[in-house]
């Protein structure tokens, strides 16, 4: 039975990687897109090989500490599979409802919000397991998030000064096309490459603590696959309205501004992924953007977009939290 | 959906990469995609009608 109940909340955890790739591939590619640099079928193709490939190799930094130093206890996702369960549909319902609505909201902050959820109900209705919040490591997490954004437009301010000169020292239009071309491209899939690290890791951390009760086998490379497959397909599936938003919904893009946006955002995540915190590629990228924005001005910013994507991201930690603490005290109290 | 040229040359370039860092080191097998992926958008990039977006895109930035 535990099996079965398990399996339900990789399933649910599947389900959080699928919105993962359906919300965050305009992260990586919207820009690109935007920028009128990569087509749409080019950009997904891509993502599908870096995310991937950034799950298999650094997925297990963030998955590790998201699975097991959140809720400390006597491992109770591991003897309560269905509370990682609930947590994780709560997570993914949310996300889908944003990505519906083409807003880029952060998985990683719906699914911290759904595991202090379950934390706090396992903490107030104690039934078979002792389990309570790490306040301590939430308040770390909570404080890489709220750098995130502004290291994120740092480096991409940064990174736009720095190539800004070179770049319009070179005339022949061809390789400037080149130079600009390429670098978005290899930008993009560096993002890519951050969010199979980092969200992947998010995303897979319930199970993580679920399954390091059944004793299997290469379970992180198992569910760092499986989390990659389920980012990929949301990525082909569900992901054109957030790539719209992100690539041209915040302020117009070339394709300087769009390498240094990204560029910035995937340095930032790769940072914090490094570290083994959960951060968010949306706030990232957004964060870049901005950056790169105010280089020209608050003109070119889309303010209202600006304002509906950050209340967004306050509402989504918020909602998953209570959604998560309502489906658990009615799985422990019945 | 039909694949194109450069999308099965992507899907062989990471089967390539797998068994290099199956048989070696994953990294490898990662700097190999990562290295085919620069090459071939690198060759992509000079062919005249992927030129012309990324002009449309350069004008569009200096007009931003």
């Amino acid at each position: 039975m535990i099996e079965l109940v398990a399996l339900a909340a990789l399933i649910a955890s599947f389900y959080v990687a699928w919105n993962i790739g359906s919300n965050n591939t305009g992260n990586a590619m919207g820009t690109a897109v935007g920028a009128n640099v990569l087509s749409y079928r080019r950009a997904i193709t891509l993502m599908v090989i870096f995310i991937p490939l950034g799950a298999a190799l650094e997925g297990y930094k963030v998955m590790k500490p998201v699975g097991t130093q959140i809720i400390i206890g006597n491992n109770p996702f591991s003897v309560l599979p269905q509370v990682a369960a609930a947590a994780m549909v709560s997570a993914g319902i949310w996300v889908t409802i944003q990505t519906k609505r083409g807003y880029p909201v952060s998985v990683h902050q719906a699914i911290i919000g759904a595991l202090v959820g379950a934390g706090l109900a396992m903490g107030m209705f104690p039934k078979v397991v002792t389990a309570q919040v790490n306040w301590l490591r939430l308040v770390k997490i909570v404080g890489a998030w709220a750098l995130t954004p502004f290291t994120a437009a740092f480096f991409a301010f940064l990174i736009y000064r720095i190539f800004e000169v070179p770049i319009r020292r070179v005339k022949a239009p061809e390789k400037l096309n080149l130079i600009f071309g390429l670098s978005v491209v290899m930008s993009g899939c560096y993002v890519a490459y951050t969010m199979g690290a980092n969200d992947v890791g998010t995303a897979m951390g319930a199970a993580y603590a679920v399954s390091s009760g059944l004793n299997i086998a290469n379970i992180v490379e198992k569910l760092a696959l499986l989390g990659a497959i389920g980012v990929a397909i949301g990525s082909l599936t569900y992901s054109r309205r957030t790539l719209e938003t992100v690539g041209s919904g915040i302020m117009p893009l070339g394709p300087l501004t769009a390498f240094a946006a990204q560029l910035g955002a995937a340095l930032t995540v790769h940072m914090f992924t490094q570290f083994g915190f959960p951060v968010s590629t949306t706030e990232a990228i957004i964060g870049g953007i901005t950056g790169v924005g105010l280089i020209g001005g608050m003109a070119g910013i889309g303010r209202r977009k600006l304002r509906d994507i950050v209340m967004a991201w306050i509402s989504t930690p918020t909602v998953s939290l209570i959604l998560t603490f309502s489906l658990t005290s009615l799985i422990l109290l019945v | 959906m039909t694949l194109e040229y450069w999308q099965i040359t992507y899907i062989l370039a990471v089967f390539i990469g797998l068994l290099i860092g199956w048989i070696s080191n994953p990294w490898f097998g990662a700097a190999f995609i990562w290295i085919f992926v620069i090459v071939v958008e690198a060759l992509s990039f000079q062919k005249k009608k992927r030129i012309e977006k990324v002009r449309a895109g350069t004008q569009g930035a200096s007009r931003a």
